[in-house]
């Protein structure tokens, strides 16, 4: 039985990739069956997160000395109202999506306003001289920034340079090693070398 | 593309087979992982876990990659948390990592014989994106949120961060440790996210370090082996690059 996950794991990889590499009817076929079957997988994966998450709310609430078990009061609550608020009118539907506009996008609106602060924070620790590392950071972050003002267009063509030559660089190289590294993850996945799905 | 695929099979392959035959491949230090060794002397000493963020993507999307080197740093956690009673605080924000998230802890629990022990309540899946939960978008402020009240309310040893994140999520979960001056280990493979990674963490992994995980961590020959596979294909990538500007250069090409 342990050999089944991952048979599985490599059939339906090999699969998946054959049908990004060849058009093949039998291929494109199998390929959008397991597009489908993931959004299915999805669906009931979001089942058991709400499971999980009504769990943990629920041992805060019943064994009540953790702090702030009152905020969980509230999860479940507002857990309950927008899922038979969702059963109940279907999606889309004019109450959800007022509450979406009106409670859920108002909310995140306050915290990407907390964003700006959390920025200027990081980047005041980010950018202390405190060795040579850090006081080349500084430099270019000084360029960049000088170099967008219109009275200072001396330090325009510095700018471009900065963003052009060693901040494309090192983005580029970064970047490589990221698709190297996602490669090497999903080969060791796909001959069932690395299996976090079984045991 | 397919041709490229078939070298790198190649490469991993013959390292993997030489690692088994008991070849040694020197590990250049990475900060992130040795910190990471040290911190659960700390976490048992102090009796506080360690919060580990799996990030916002699932396994079974483009950044799938990034949630399977969060789970080999996940592993090793857990190894070490069941060992020392204290076994770490993991959230996610993508539904279908979490009954992976959970099998990866309750097999280390029973490979080491406490199943008993295993709770999974300590997998948690704080708040998903509403929106699409096919595509991982980089504005899950809910989950960011949820994981914040969690790092400035809760009593930790450490906080992991390993995975997919957008800018603003990586940063609301990581600036407020940082002002506590928690220890951050964490990582992420966008680019974008690398100044919020640089300026926030105490011990940062850059990109493609997270993936080498489970080489680090674990050292098993199958991590260690495409680890020398990404090498080789780094320097046949460069000495193309390289081959292809002089050949430019000189008119030849």
């Amino acid at each position: 039985m342990r050999l089944l996950p991952t048979a599985i794991a490599i059939g339906v990889g090999l699969v998946t990739l054959l049908d990004y590499f060849f058009t093949l009817p039998l291929l494109d076929g199998l390929g959008f069956t397991f597009k489908q079957w993931t959004i299915i997988l999805t669906a009931f994966a979001l089942l058991l997160g709400l499971i999980n998450l009504v769990r943990v709310h629920l041992t805060r609430i019943v064994r009540r000395n953790e702090a702030s078990a009152g905020y969980s009061v509230i999860v479940l609550l507002t857990a309950v109202l927008v899922l038979g608020l969702g059963l109940w009118f279907k999606l889309p539907s004019p109450p959800m999506t007022w509450v979406f506009d009106h409670v859920y996008m108002p909310l995140q609106g306050t915290f990407f306003a907390l964003v700006a602060f959390f920025i200027a924070t990081a980047a005041y620790r980010a950018l202390r001289a405190r060795n040579l590392e850090t006081t080349w950071m500084l430099l270019a972050a000084l360029i960049v920034l000088l170099g967008q003002m219109p009275i200072l267009g001396a330090l325009a063509d510095a700018r471009e340079w900065v963003l052009n030559v060693p901040s494309t660089a090192g983005m580029r190289g970064i970047l490589i090693g990221v698709a190297l590294g996602t490669i090497a993850t999903a080969l060791r996945l796909l001959v069932g070398l690395d299996r976090p799905y079984s045991e | 593309m397919l041709s490229a695929l078939l070298i790198f099979l190649v490469i991993f392959f013959f390292a993997y087979w030489a690692v088994k035959r008991g070849a040694r491949f020197t590990l250049r230090p990475i900060a992130g992982y040795d910190a990471l060794k040290g911190l659960f002397a700390r976490s048992a000493e102090a009796g506080l876990p360690v919060h580990l963020s799996l990030g916002t993507a699932g396994v079974s999307d483009r950044f799938a990659a990034d949630t399977a080197a969060a789970l080999n740093v996940l592993e090793y956690l857990s190894e070490r948390g069941a060992v020392s009673a204290a076994p770490p605080i993991v959230t996610l924000a993508h539904p279908t990592a979490l009954p992976v998230a959970q099998d990866v802890m309750r097999r280390v629990y029973r490979q080491l014989g406490y199943p008993d022990e295993f709770d999974g309540t300590r997998a948690r899946l704080l708040a998903s994106d509403p929106f699409n939960f096919s595509t991982p978008r980089t504005d899950t402020f809910a989950y960011a949120v949820a994981a914040m009240r969690l790092l400035t309310q809760e009593k930790l040893a450490a906080n992991v961060m390993v995975g997919h994140f957008g800018e603003g999520t990586f940063l609301l979960m990581s600036e407020p440790g940082a002002q506590r001056g928690m220890i951050q280990i964490g990582g992420t493979s966008a680019p974008e996210v690398l100044p919020f990674v640089h300026a926030t963490m105490t011990h940062p992994l850059i990109g493609e370090e997270i993936y080498a995980g489970g080489a680090y961590l674990s050292g098993k020959p199958a991590h260690i082996g495409s680890l020398f596979a990404q090498d080789a294909m780094r320097w046949l990538l460069v000495a193309g690059m390289v081959s292809a500007v002089l050949l430019r250069t000189l008119g030849l090409f």
